[in-house]
């Protein structure tokens, strides 16, 4: 009856650990594909702008809406994660090159114990160099 | 018999025992399989990042390493095209082409690892003068009575630095009209002194502006009539010419400046290059008020209230504003003069020393000191030259990569 009760126990803390670790594994690739994207979208666009909760880049707008990331009318985040706030900020003191500081709130839809908040400086590179002398 | 039974009921309780052990080791294997299989995904996920960030960094290096080498001729055109692989040691592989499409030359620079790959592409085009609707050049000419001190040539005669500096405008619009491509370029001329600044005009009285339709050889003209300081044969006085006239005697460099900024931004349009080359002697004294750099006051020599002696801040404080681009900081605030300007300074100083020189190195395209006046003309070829060869642009993107075969 022990060994049962042991062997029950032990499966039972494998599975949730197992569950919890997937749900977590979510919200990670929910961070990289982010950190990802911004970086690619605002390094390389040639014309950057933004608002306290939205990015647009060359036309590409990344907003949040219906606690889900979108890429125009795409969602770059999965159903499963809710992004609870997207936050931006230009850090940058060489006019008109932006350098964004993002801050973003996510959590699991199912599991709100699993929240993490993520903050990342993006800069704009000068894309177009005029060759001197 | 019921010991026979009793030994039957023990193995079929073991039996059921080990099976049940058996599924739960089953079962357990599953579960830290799937764990494992987990932990292996969130090591490689984040290798992924790594590999994102260090094949993005490895592919710009490279592509960087390349415009050097092509900007400074290490690589030229005959080495066009060209394919390069190495792989580095912390396991990058990096491949390089370079090809010419027509006035282009492109560089494609791959970074591969293990899950991520990087593609950036510089194209760089040869904008030859023929691409280019005009190069509108003004010249700054310092119209201050200190211009009108006498120099010693190296061969022994006397002139003046005015003369000199007269001489060498007019070498500088020579040298336009010798170029194979004379026709791109459009002069005008501003004269400054230290309440404001002036076009010079020509003997029907119009001003002499890129716009304006003049001719090199007119503009040559108008400059030998109208500018330059002249002394009296029997006076130690200097007369002032026609041009030199509509403004006051006193050094505000950021007059000039601003002058031919204002009539710049006015005219800005695709394919139309602007330069302005300003040339003085003196450091500021001078300054006019300027809303676009504060504090706007006005003060100079011979106004009412003279700048702070005997550094002159407010002249100076004003000049690095008007030169300074607006991508630049001076103090605090940002510069007025559009990126898309061009800016040259020259000075006439026997030791280069000093605020002005400070400030010119620092905000200027491009600075150079004549310690001797006849060495002008000299300098400013060396501006034309600059001029007609920066008639080149990069463009650097980050391409899709294309799957190997």
């Amino acid at each position: 009856m022990l060994i049962f009760i042991t062997a029950g126990s032990v499966m039972a803390t494998l599975y949730s650990t197992g569950t919890r670790t997937k749900q977590s594994q979510a919200l990670e690739q929910t961070i990289n594909d982010l950190q990802i994207e911004f970086l690619n979208a605002v390094k390389w666009g040639t014309s950057v702008s933004y608002s306290s909760n939205s990015i647009s880049v060359d036309g590409v707008a990344y907003q949040l809406r219906d606690e889900r990331i979108y890429k125009n009318d795409v969602p770059l985040t999965s159903n499963e994660v809710i992004i609870k706030s997207l936050n931006v900020n230009n850090y940058s003191n060489s006019p008109p090159y932006l350098s964004l500081e993002i801050k973003i709130e996510l959590g699991h839809r199912r599991f709100a114990a699993l929240y993490d908040t993520v903050r990342f400086v993006v800069s704009q590179r000068k894309t177009t160099l005029e060759e001197h002398g | 018999m019921d010991k026979i039974k009793r030994n039957t009921k023990y193995q079929q309780k073991g039996l059921v025992s080990i099976l049940f052990i058996l599924f739960m080791a089953i079962v357990a294997s599953f579960i830290l399989t799937i764990g494992y299989s987990r932990l292996l995904l969130a090591l490689q996920r984040g290798r992924s990042v790594v590999d994102s960030l260090i094949t993005s960094y490895r592919a710009e290096s490279e592509i960087n390493d390349l415009l050097a080498r092509l900007i400074e001729g290490y690589l030229t055109h005959k080495d066009f095209d060209f394919s390069d692989s190495v792989n580095l040691a912390d396991g990058t592989r990096v491949d390089s082409r370079g090809r010419i499409s027509g006035a282009e030359q492109i560089l494609t620079v791959s970074a591969r690892r293990s899950f991520a790959v990087s593609e950036i592409q510089a194209v760089r085009t040869i904008k030859t003068q023929k691409t280019i609707k005009s190069v509108d050049v003004i010249l700054i000419l310092d119209c201050t009575s200190s211009m009108d001190e006498r120099v010693t040539l190296p061969d022994g005669k006397i002139s003046t630095i005015m003369a000199e500096q007269k001489k060498a405008a007019l070498n500088f619009v020579e040298s336009m009209i010798l170029h194979e491509d004379r026709s791109l370029f459009r002069l005008g001329v501003v004269v400054f002194g230290s309440n404001a600044a002036s076009w010079i005009y020509d003997a029907k009285n119009v001003a002499v502006t890129p716009d304006n339709g003049f001719s090199l050889e007119e503009v040559r003209e108008a400059i030998d009539i109208n500018f330059g300081n002249s002394r009296e044969k029997s006076s130690v006085f200097y007369r002032p010419s026609r041009a030199c006239q509509r403004v006051n005697d006193g050094t505000s460099i950021g007059s000039g400046f601003v002058f031919a900024q204002e009539y710049f931004d006015t005219k800005r349009e695709e394919g139309r290059k602007q330069v302005e080359i300003l040339i003085t002697d003196g450091r500021p004294n001078s300054r006019i008020a300027y809303d676009k750099c504060p504090p706007s006051t006005t003060c100079g020599v011979l106004g009412p209230v003279s700048c702070t002696k005997p550094d002159y801040p407010e002249a100076h404080n004003f000049m690095r504003c008007a030169l300074a681009d607006s991508n630049t900081r001076w103090d605090g605030n940002y510069g007025v003069r559009n990126p898309q300007i061009d800016a040259y300074s020259v000075t006439i100083f026997e030791t280069p020393s000093g605020e002005a020189v400070d400030i010119f190195q620092a905000y200027s395209k491009a600075y150079f000191n004549a310690s001797r006046a006849h060495e002008l003309t000299g300098i400013l070829e060396k501006i034309f030259e600059t001029i007609v060869e920066s008639l080149s642009t990069i463009s650097i993107s980050r391409v899709i990569p294309v799957p190997e075969e």
